[in-house]
């Protein structure tokens, strides 16, 4: 016997039996995750599952990153208290009971909704593209109550009866649609069929992660299809704003319809209008009286020949008419306020319209003066030397005196000789619109609102309101006043180009 | 002896003579102690409104904006204070105190006196600042509301008190009153009253010198010629300062208070034009009271200063005017002024003059426009003719006796009038409907029923003309009304001028009958114009030609009269046919004065259809589908009815009064009752004999029936019975229309077969219902409201109110008391 130290190993066969089974799970557990990542991957481009030719399309980037920036919009305030509108921000926050993990991975990344309905929207074909963890969730689909199978062909549908949806799942694709056809259309598009994956990569790259997208492709029996072929939709919205841009084709048709009103018109600076509640710069290109005549030409029931036969008969008239030749073709109008303390309360409207200056001063100058012993106070056009204004006592007080009078390169009007007055106090407005155009309208609807319920208060007061004393009133005023409190204003800029026709609108939100 | 007097007699016995010389000492101190003195200051600020603010006074002026100062207005204010009370009197060049400006004067006003010791009143020019009001409907004059005039108007007015207050001294007052007859003229009436008092009110200093004088005279001043419309001026009150001020002393503020001149303005004393008569009037009215003031020793005087705020009576004009107001009176003395909100016509200060002295004052002034403006004070007699002066009047005619009663309470000299008690009247219940008993005064007759039937009342006015107006449908679909929104309620503002429409329709309705609609209207806590609406929405629904309401007001009415009545010789029937469902009441009124009558019909009308007095007088009316429409001028016909059955005895009579009534159009009237008529001749032999040698006293008169009917149309004809029978209207002629024409005939046909009509034969006519027709066609159909049998001998009325489908059966009541069932 030697004294040679034996070393023994610890591996027993116990031991090896366990290595052998460590191996084993390994390998099993690498097959696993080589047959996950083989089921999960994204074989499917999107674009091959979206058919090219749809009435619309809607493209949502990122629509799960979006959800806390639209649920905390003051937008759904405009909501009615007990629409389903109104409940969205708390659905959106609930994730519609979905818990948050599955809904990520369920909806990742882009969103793009499609349909042909563009009457009842009864078609919509969503397509979304699921991570690799909503793809495996999707497949425990058997686990759902109430999901059957839809064989389809072959095309192995889902159905989901109690929501009126069908769904199936190409590769990491998600196809959603209540209408089995769509679904069925979609999933059996003809390779020249589908929008393809080249052209979705160039919208996604255009319009970021953070809009919303859409394109409508009017047929002529769609609402607007008469007048429009295609429209072009992008939202952005923020905390802060909401901001919606598009821009539509107009038919031929339309375009030699409205020959007479849009032909001069091309993007444009625009002179800003005087500050209101509500105010509106045009330029068309086209003159007042030739704008007149385009819409009657383009619209003869809206606008007959004889409409503006009873403003002929009004005094002084014959005296205005020569002026009404001068005017555009740029257009400014604002609705300044309400007078609350005139004899009724009355709004006050002041505007400037394009015209030559030294014309205009020549033809008010050359308005006849009053009689002579014709008492002030007799409704006959004054003209005023100093400001060169023309005034129009009629009844009540300042507010309720119409004045005209030279202002820059414009004529001045307004309903209100004490707004009137007001302006021509100071230098004339000039300052433009940063972008060119030809109509912009802005609206701050709180104050524009809460000058009309002031307004409408002594109406009330004296009963002639239907069905509302004071207190119900303010109670039904005060819902409409929160909801555009949050609201700072609203605006649209409209341009008209070749045909077509884009309009940028934006709500700008008050900050919290 | 008394226990108190036991008591006295003890002490003074227990007293020390010490104790007791000491407190007559002071008894007799205290009573010899003079009464505090009276202290007073005035001044005068000046108040004009800026060039461009709007009048007040005119509606044509249409707010337009002042263009001139013909002369400054003023606010002049007294302090007075007699050591226990302490006032201002303000008065003010502007048309009326709005409650803007009273409220903003009572929140700037010195602290020296308590708020509601202020007076402040207008002296109604028409030429001063408007634009004080907020309120919609006052802008319309006053034009817009500018508050920077408002607070400067107020600060004015309050510098006027400080100035007031703090130039206050000893003074002495006293007050006269002298006549005039050529200052001022009715402006409605040419020759119509006037108020011919002018009143002075003297408030000297210690020396005697004149602090102020204030001068009560009653006229519009309206006075500043058209060329200066947009002037602002004190018109003639502006002459009478500047000429006070020259014949007073200096630092004398001349008042003036405007008095009743509702319908009062200035006359033309110099036949002088334009600002040449303003002028005149205004000086001659400043000499007139120069003249008074000689006449008037000042002295101290004791103040009593009292006001109220009592409601006013209900209106349809709620919107535009207050549930109560405040009144103001002030006793200096024996004088007695009133301070009143408004415009009142001058009848009411001469009366209200006349019921102060009744009460032991030795003299009254009237001084309108203060503190509020309720608008026009008008003599309960105006009321029905709508002219200007009363359809600025929305109270309705009870009013006047408002304004008397609530002074009345006021004054501290004498017993107010009391009150007038009213028992309540209780239905009873007779086979198929009531019968209501009322007693009484007029006004107690109407608040009986009223009171009786106030819900029906309530929601039958709803129904009838609240509905009506609320939907459109009594909206006229021309002018302005046309383009009423729908979202817009017409009620406030059409209800009151449909009231005012309607009230042509009161002229030549008695004072009774007015009076009971006032106590119907109170009892069944509506106001009177909203009544009279009621009475007359039928009238109303025609001449707009489109709420159906009573259109189908046909009936069967005849009489039999002579030997075809059997021995009472007159019997008369009549079913009621009426669109809409009625309550079915039977009312007998005993009315304080003339006669006992029964009328069956409505709880809400005060009218008379079917009735029948305690002399056996029978009116039955029937209002005529279709045209001729009754006339919207002119009592109606079935108040006259109610009028004629309280104090009328016989037919003819009735029969003359009803022919007078040229204005009623679409109605026939049953008449029938007895005449008093001499008995036919007897045999010669007793002709001529004589009795003892004296001559036969003359027989007694004999009670003849007579019956005619009174057809209006477009004239007025008058039947009578053929062959013993008279029917409301004739089955032949061209002009009844088709349904009466078959009812009538059939009525006919069935009498005619009847020798004697008796109660047995007339209440079979009256529930025919013929086979083969249907509806109105049938004397008795499903708009049969009730039918009526008389017996004028008996005083004997037999009602049934039948169901659709029957007549009911008859309960009878007796005028001569007492009731009974079939």
């Amino acid at each position: 016997m030697s004294d040679v130290v034996r070393v023994y190993n610890r591996v027993t066969s116990m031991g090896r039996r366990q290595s052998r089974i460590r191996r084993i799970v390994l390998a099993a557990a690498a097959l696993l995750l080589l047959w996950l990542a083989w089921t999960t991957r994204d074989s499917q481009p999107m674009g091959k599952l979206i058919p090219a030719k749809q009435g619309y399309q809607v493209y949502v980037g990122d629509p799960m990153g979006k959800r806390t920036a639209i649920a905390q919009s003051p937008l759904w305030s405009l909501a009615p208290k007990d629409s389903p509108l109104a409940k969205v921000p708390a659905q959106l926050a609930t994730n519609f009971g979905i818990p948050e993990w599955i809904l990520n991975n369920l909806i990742y990344g882009v969103c793009h909704v499609s349909g042909n309905d563009l009457k009842t929207f009864g078609d919509p074909l969503v397509v979304t593209r699921m991570s690799r963890i909503g793809c495996l969730i999707e497949k425990c689909h058997y686990v759902v109550p109430g999901l059957h199978a839809d064989y389809a062909g072959g095309l192995r549908l889902r159905a989901l009866p109690g929501a009126g949806l069908f769904y199936a799942v190409r590769g990491r694709v998600l196809l959603l649609s209540p209408s089995r056809e769509s679904l069925i259309h979609a999933l059996t598009l003809a390779g020249d069929q589908a929008i393809g994956a080249d052209a979705l990569r160039k919208t996604e790259r255009e319009l970021g992660r953070d809009a919303v997208a859409a394109r409508v492709n009017f047929r002529e029996n769609d609402a607007l299809g008469d007048v429009l072929e295609s429209a072009l939709f992008e939202l952005r919205m923020d905390a802060g704003s909401l901001r919606l841009n598009s821009q539509m084709a107009l038919r031929p048709a339309w375009r030699e319809r409205l020959a007479g009103v849009l032909g001069k018109a091309a993007p444009r600076p625009l002179t800003l209008p005087p500050a209101g509640y509500l105010t509106i710069a045009a330029d068309l290109g086209e003159s007042i009286p030739g704008l007149w005549t385009g819409l009657q030409k383009a619209f003869p029931a809206t606008f007959p020949d004889g409409l503006l036969a009873p403003l002929a008969s009004l005094p002084n008239m014959n005296a205005a008419a020569p002026l009404l030749g001068l005017l555009g073709p740029g257009l400014r109008l604002s609705w300044v306020g309400m007078d609350q303390n005139e004899m009724i309360p009355v709004p006050e409207i002041v505007g400037a319209c394009d015209a030559d200056p030294d014309q205009v001063r020549a033809l008010i100058a050359a308005i006849p003066a009053p009689p002579p012993g014709t008492p002030p106070w007799e409704s006959y056009p004054r003209y005023d030397s100093a400001s060169g204004a023309l005034y129009l006592p009629l009844i009540g007080g300042p507010s309720m005196e119409p004045a005209v009078a030279p202002y820059g390169r414009s004529l001045l009007f307004s309903s209100s000789r004490r707004v009137a007055e007001n302006l021509l106090s100071k230098a004339p407005l000039s300052d433009t619109l940063a972008e060119p155009g030809n109509l912009f309208v802005r609206l701050q609807p709180y104050p524009a609102l809460q000058s009309l319920v002031e307004a409408a208060t002594p109406f009330v007061e004296l009963g002639v309101v239907r069905g509302k004393d004071l207190e119900s009133f303010k109670q039904a005023a005060q819902p409409w006043l929160d909801a555009v409190k949050p609201i700072q204003e609203a605006s649209a800029l409209a341009v008209h180009e070749n045909g077509s026709i884009r309009v940028s609108f934006a709500l700008l939100f008050n900050p919290s | 002896m008394k226990p108190k007097s036991r008591t006295l007699t003890t002490m003074m016995r227990s007293a020390s003579p010490l104790a007791l010389a000491g407190s007559i000492f002071l008894l007799l101190w205290c009573s010899a102690m003079p009464a505090p003195a009276l202290e007073a200051g005035a001044a005068k600020v000046e108040i004009t409104g800026p060039l461009g603010a709007p009048m007040n006074g005119y509606g044509d002026r249409m707010g337009r904006g002042a263009v001139a100062v013909h002369d400054p207005l003023w606010a002049h204010a007294l302090y007075l204070d007699d050591g226990t009370t302490r006032l201002f009197l303000v008065s003010l060049d502007l048309v009326m105190i709005n409650q803007e400006l009273r409220e903003r004067v009572l929140e700037l006003a010195p602290q020296a006196v308590p708020k509601e010791n202020i007076i402040l009143c207008a002296t109604h020019t028409h030429s001063g600042q408007g634009a004080m009001c907020k309120t919609l409907p006052l802008r319309a004059v006053s034009g817009r509301f500018m508050p920077e005039v408002l607070e400067a108007t107020a600060q004015g007015i309050v510098k006027a008190m400080n100035a007031a207050c703090e130039g206050r001294k000893r003074a002495a007052i006293g007050y006269g009153t002298g006549v005039q007859n050529n200052l001022s003229s009715n402006r409605r009436y040419p020759g119509g009253p006037i108020d011919p008092q002018i009143g002075v009110l003297l408030v000297t200093d210690a020396d005697g010198n004149p602090i102020a004088v204030l001068t009560n005279f009653a006229a519009h001043p309206t006075s500043v010629p058209h060329s200066d419309e947009y002037s602002y001026s004190c018109d003639y009150p502006g002459f009478y300062y500047d000429e006070m001020e020259k014949v007073c002393a200096p630092g004398a503020v001349p008042f003036f208070l405007n008095g009743a001149e509702g319908n009062q303005t200035i006359a033309n004393p110099q036949n002088k034009d334009e600002w040449e008569r303003t002028e005149s009037v205004g000086r001659l009215l400043a000499q007139r009271a120069k003249e008074i003031m000689k006449t008037i020793a000042c002295g101290d005087a004791k103040l009593r200063f009292s006001a109220a705020t009592p409601e006013l009576p209900r209106t349809m004009a709620g919107q535009f005017q207050p549930r109560s107001t405040t009144l103001q009176t002030l006793e200096i003395n024996d004088l007695f002024v009133a301070f009143f909100p408004g415009e009142a016509c001058v009848e009411l200060a001469l009366s209200l003059r006349e019921q102060a002295l009744a009460r032991g004052y030795a003299a009254q002034f009237s001084v309108g426009l203060s503190n509020d403006y309720l608008m026009y004070f008008i003599p309960r007699k105006f009321y029905a003719h709508v002219n200007y002066e009363s359809s600025m009047n929305f109270f309705g005619p009870a009013m006047e006796d408002w304004f008397y009663r609530e002074f009345g309470k006021l004054m501290s000299k004498g017993t107010p009038a009391a009150a007038p008690v009213v028992d309540n009247a209780t239905p009873e219940q007779i086979e198929g409907g009531l019968h209501l008993k009322l007693r009484g005064s007029p006004y107690a007759l109407g608040v009986q029923r009223g009171k009786a039937f106030g819900d029906d009342i309530r929601a039958r006015y709803q129904r009838r003309v609240n509905d009506p107006v609320e939907s459109g449908a009594w909206l006229p679909k021309t002018g302005g009304w046309a383009y009423w929104p729908k979202f817009l309620d017409a009620r406030p503002l059409a209800l009151p001028i449909m009231a005012m429409a309607a009230r042509p329709l009161l002229e030549g309705v008695s004072d009774q009958a007015v009076r009971e609609m006032e106590g119907l209207a109170d009892g069944a806590e509506l106001p009177f114009d909203a009544i009279w609406l009621l009475q007359n929405a039928g009238r109303i629904a025609v001449l707009d030609d489109k709420a159906p309401i009573f259109q189908s007001t046909l009936c069967t009415i005849f009489a039999a009269t002579g030997d075809r009545a059997g021995a009472d010789g007159l019997l008369i029937g009549r079913n009621l046919d009426w669109a809409d469902d009625e309550l079915p009441i039977v009312t007998e009124v005993h009315p304080d004065e003339g006669h006992a009558f029964v009328q069956v019909g409505f709880g809400w009308n005060e009218g008379v259809f079917t009735g029948m007095n305690d002399a056996g007088l029978v009116l039955c009316l029937e209002l005529l589908p279709g045209p001729p429409a009754p006339d919207i001028k002119g009592a109606p016909p079935e108040i006259l009815l109610r009028d004629l059955l309280q104090s009328v005895d016989r037919p003819a009579q009735a029969l003359e009064a009803l022919r007078a009534q040229t204005h009623l159009r679409g109605c026939h009237v049953l008449i029938a009752g007895y005449e008093l008529q001499a008995p036919p001749p007897a045999a010669p032999a007793a002709k001529n004999g004589r009795k003892n040698g004296k001559p036969a006293p003359p027989p007694p008169l004999e009670q003849t029936p007579r019956a005619w009917v009174l057809e209006f149309g477009d004239q007025v004809a008058v039947r009578e019975p053929v062959n013993g029978l008279l029917l409301a209207s004739d089955p032949a002629a061209v002009t009844t229309d088709p349904h009466s024409k078959m009812r009538y005939a059939r009525a006919a046909a069935l009498l005619e077969n009847e020798r004697i009509i008796g109660q047995k034969e007339a209440k079979r006519v009256l529930g025919d219902e013929e086979t083969g027709r249907e509806g109105l066609a049938q004397i008795h159909n499903p708009q049969t409201r009730h039918s009526v049998l008389f017996e004028p001998k008996k005083r004997a009325v037999h009602v049934a109110f039948p169901g659709p489908h029957a007549s009911g059966a008859y309960t009878t009541i007796s005028l001569s008391g007492g009731t009974s069932h079939e």
